[in-house]
């Protein structure tokens, strides 16, 4: 229901059932329900980061090859979009190795592992991995002025100081999943992850 | 073989719990207490399974992943001693570009000679031409109405190989169309455990016990 400017009394008016409803129903209605939509008097929604989906189910693996531990399910309706994706990481003792991060959106591999441990220590650890992604840049230039193909995805891992740039192309149609890929170097040792979160950046 | 089970695994004391945060501005719909349960993790379960049946049911071969379109078996060998010192100096914080030129390695003087060798990549995954092999469990049937198959699993999806426990995976039935994301384990079993599987109704149901409790 749109606002509609109330009339102007003047003296000698008489109110009718039908005046109240336009004046004082109707636009009461459209200054409570009324949407976000950028148009004049109704506001525009504030632009901020929005939770696209997450797990928060641990899942664990001995797995010594990539294995695909955590999804999440998500409904990005345009990729490409700017994207933060977050995962906690822990592992077990076990034997002296250490244990891989890659990450996954749709069916896209993104890059190559990470070893998100500190070193080949017997050892229990915890980290926490991050994955950005923002619009694919390609070159654009060749020849002596060429410029080099844009990062799209930045892989950080905290506590090992790891990080990864990645040149990837991330998936122009809509993203459905992100998808944490896992191993360990020695099945005696067991790799988690949870507590994933996705959150996609306003493009404007 | 790929065995498929419903998860979660077996609930440790119930008064261990995680502590995670129960609510937040940027996820409003949280409604938890504040607690999620602790279930053994893949390597309890792992350990449970070669007590009960065996060191060698599953499959720990580096470089044989096991995935919804295929077996992938990508040959591996033994790094150097040389890139064993160049990968952990890396590791220690010097750039590898430092360690070429400034900290050469010496065979006499490797700090890290006492630490083992990893294995690398040699080469490409290859498909292997046999399908893989999987069986889903009864229950995991129920959850998903009745059938299931790797079709239903999202394209290229990645079992790995060893136990793998408590992920939720979304799972399509390819003729309705419908989407469902179930709460899974599976284990990769050895070739040698995927004929023992078969032809023991006892190990199967070992397993099953192991991989399924609250069934």
């Amino acid at each position: 229901m749109a606002w509609t400017a109330p009339r102007t009394w003047v003296s000698g008016n008489v109110l009718t059932a039908a005046q109240l409803n336009v004046d004082v129903r109707d636009n009461e209605n459209a200054l409570s329900l009324h949407t976000h939509t950028g148009v004049a008097g109704d506001g525009a929604t504030l632009s901020v980061l929005s939770r696209d989906g997450g797990n928060t189910t641990e899942a664990t693996t001995t797995s010594t090859v990539a294995v695909d531990i955590l999804t999440a399910t998500v409904s990005i309706a345009t990729g490409g979009i700017p994207l933060n994706a977050m995962v906690m990481l822990r592992k077990t003792t076990g034997a002296a190795g250490v244990a891989y991060l890659l990450w996954k959106v749709n069916a896209t591999v993104l890059g190559s592992e990470v070893i998100w441990t500190a070193a080949s220590i017997n050892q229990t650890e915890a980290a926490l991995a991050e994955l950005r992604t923002r619009t694919y840049m390609d070159a654009n230039y060749s020849g002596a002025t060429a410029m080099a193909t844009g990062v799209n995805e930045y892989i950080i891992v905290s506590g090992a100081a790891t990080s990864q740039a990645l040149y990837t192309a991330i998936p122009n149609a809509s993203i459905t999943s992100v998808i944490v890929r896992g191993r360990v170097q020695d099945a005696l040792i067991t790799m988690g992850a949870d507590e994933l979160h996705v959150y996609t950046y306003p493009t404007s | 073989m790929i065995c498929i089970c419903l998860g979660p695994t077996k609930l440790l004391d119930p008064t261990r719990r995680l502590v995670t945060v129960p609510t937040s501005p940027l996820d409003p719909g949280k409604t938890d207490d504040g607690f999620k349960p602790v279930w053994e993790h893949a390597g309890m379960v792992q350990d449970r399974l070669h007590a009960a049946l065996g060191p060698d049911i599953c499959e720990h071969r580096h470089g044989v992943q096991h995935r919804q379109d295929g077996v992938f078996v990508t040959p591996m060998r033994t790094e150097t001693s040389e890139e064993r010192y160049y990968r952990r100096m890396a590791t220690n914080g010097v750039e590898d570009k430092v360690a070429r030129q400034v900290f050469r390695y010496t065979p006499a003087t490797d700090p890290f000679d006492d630490e083992p060798l990893q294995l690398l990549q040699a080469g490409p995954a290859v498909k292997q031409p046999q399908p893989p092999e999987y069986v889903a469990t009864d229950a995991v049937k129920a959850a998903c109405g009745g059938q299931v198959d790797l079709t239903w699993f999202p394209a290229g999806f990645a079992f790995g190989n060893g136990v793998t426990t408590n992920s939720w995976v979304p799972l399509t039935n390819p003729v309705t169309g419908e989407r469902k994301d179930v709460l899974l384990s599976w284990c990769v079993l050895s070739p040698s455990a995927a004929v023992l599987h078969k032809a023991d109704a006892g190990a199967r149901a070992n397993l099953r016990t192991i991989m399924e409790p609250s069934i």
